[in-house]
């Protein structure tokens, strides 16, 4: 799934509960009365997809992961994770305007 | 990454992340081994609506993210869907139940709420042995007619039952039946001592090699998984555990409901009985023995504590339950401790 002019955010309802202890993040997904248990990577995916466009969420995922992963790297595994996300029912693409652009990448 | 955790002094999680909620000790079953000493009436001071409130709230924002509702029959209190209304949109919320309340129109209603997955209560196999020890006529009939209204709404349905020398013989027959109802997954548990368990222990307790013989004997149907905590799958979830008892008492697992006594939260945040000294050690999984298949499957060491307890008297002692660990413990016969009238450790002597 890509939607690179499309904006992503969290679906309505979703509560994150971050379990530092653990490097992880714990979602629950009301719409599905579902756990998932998120690594660090999805998590920080999760918290980027705040209305922003598909390719600014990738922008930002490269700028905090890349060195040392490679940017092409980087990039396959933000759209694979997001995809992921969507499918799972925690983020969900809106044509709406934007949210989340003007934040520094 | 749980075992590196354990290696600390400190305990693994800052916060909770779930907790059971007991809402209350009414039951309109005379379960033979019930745990929680339930009965017909009102007890004295359960909590009530607006303590729930206030302490789900709390909860929630100590970051529980998944409760598990059991009693008693927690649907016999009238305000139990006012309560799940307030859990389910924020956090995982799952319901034990004797199905003898779940009707089709109340199966919709559990759904419409957003619980995430019911548990249903069998004593056995068979109908004269579940009503037996259930004490009420035709709550097996009840209880699967529960199980099929759960499931036509779309609802994850877990059977479970309680391994006891009446029903030792119908475990396979068990597995059978749930299959022919639909279910996906059942669980088979240990028996506790605690409650009427506690007091009938000579007559419903199994030596540990009866309850292996019936485990490993097992075997499933296709499509069928089923659950249990006997080796080599005996772990030690003190470390994530939390729960509250009918009356407002902290006591980190139902199992340690006769045990422990954290606190009580209508008296001290509950965050504040989650730092008790003894719940901190527990939740720290500190053990003097461990099973190494069982820490390998579940992370965690030395099987659970309120067994280890109730026949070692230490915190620390290996679980009894757990064939390597077991070293000669006879689980047909109670320490004489466990059959004085209260078990239950003060705040203050609960370390």
């Amino acid at each position: 799934m890509s939607f690179p002019s499309g904006c992503w955010s969290q679906t309505s309802g979703l509560r994150l509960r971050p379990v530092p202890e653990f490097k992880r993040c714990c979602v629950y997904v009301p719409l599905q009365a579902r756990l998932y248990w998120l690594d660090l990577n999805a998590w920080l995916i999760l918290e980027l997809c705040d209305g922003s466009r598909e390719d600014m969420i990738v922008l930002r995922y490269v700028h905090a992961v890349c060195p040392p992963m490679l940017p092409r790297h980087a990039r396959s595994e933000c759209r694979l994770t997001m995809a992921k996300l969507a499918e799972l029912g925690m983020i969900m693409p809106h044509n709406d305007t934007c949210s989340g652009d003007q934040r520094h990448v | 990454m749980l075992r590196e955790l354990k290696l600390l002094s400190e305990p693994s999680l800052k916060s909770p992340l779930k907790v059971t909620l007991c809402l209350t000790a009414r039951c309109n079953l005379d379960c033979r081994h019930c745990y929680a000493d339930c009965n017909r009436v009102d007890a004295p001071p359960e909590l009530c609506a607006s303590e729930w409130q206030a302490f789900i709230d709390e909860a929630m924002h100590a970051g529980v993210i998944s409760f598990f509702i059991e009693g008693g029959e927690p649907l016999l209190r009238p305000d139990c869907f006012e309560l799940l209304r307030l859990m389910c949109p924020r956090a995982l919320t799952r319901v034990r139940t004797n199905g003898t309340l779940v009707t089709a129109a109340l199966a919709h209603e559990l759904k419409a709420v957003g619980v995430g997955g019911v548990y249903v209560d069998f004593m056995g196999a068979r109908p004269q042995t579940h009503d037996a020890l259930a004490g009420v006529e035709g709550t097996h009939q009840l209880a699967r007619e529960a199980v099929a209204h759960l499931l036509a709404v779309g609802l994850p349905v877990t059977p479970l039952i309680v391994l006891n020398r009446a029903n030792a013989d119908e475990m396979s027959d068990f597995l059978t039946m749930a299959r022919a109802l639909g279910v996906k997954e059942v669980g088979i548990l240990r028996l506790y001592p605690i409650g009427r368990a506690r007091r009938r222990w000579r007559e419903l307790a199994l030596s540990l090699d009866e309850q292996m013989q019936v485990i490993r004997s097992l075997r499933p149907p296709p499509g069928l998984r089923y659950m249990h905590s006997w080796h080599p799958q005996n772990g030690n979830c003190c470390w994530q555990m939390a729960a509250v008892d009918p009356y407002g008492t902290s006591i980190g697992c139902a199992y340690l409901r006769e045990l422990v006594n954290y606190g009580n939260v209508r008296e001290v945040p509950f965050l504040e009985t989650w730092e008790h000294p003894l719940y901190r050690t527990l939740r720290q999984g500190k053990v003097a023995e461990t099973c190494p298949t069982c820490a390998a499957g579940e992370g965690t060491d030395g099987g659970c504590r309120a067994t280890a307890f109730t026949f070692h008297r230490r915190w620390d002692a290996p679980d009894p339950f757990d064939e390597p660990l077991n070293a000669g413990v006879d689980l047909r016969e109670l320490p004489q401790w466990m059959l004085e009238s209260d078990q239950r450790a003060t705040p203050a002597a609960g370390t």
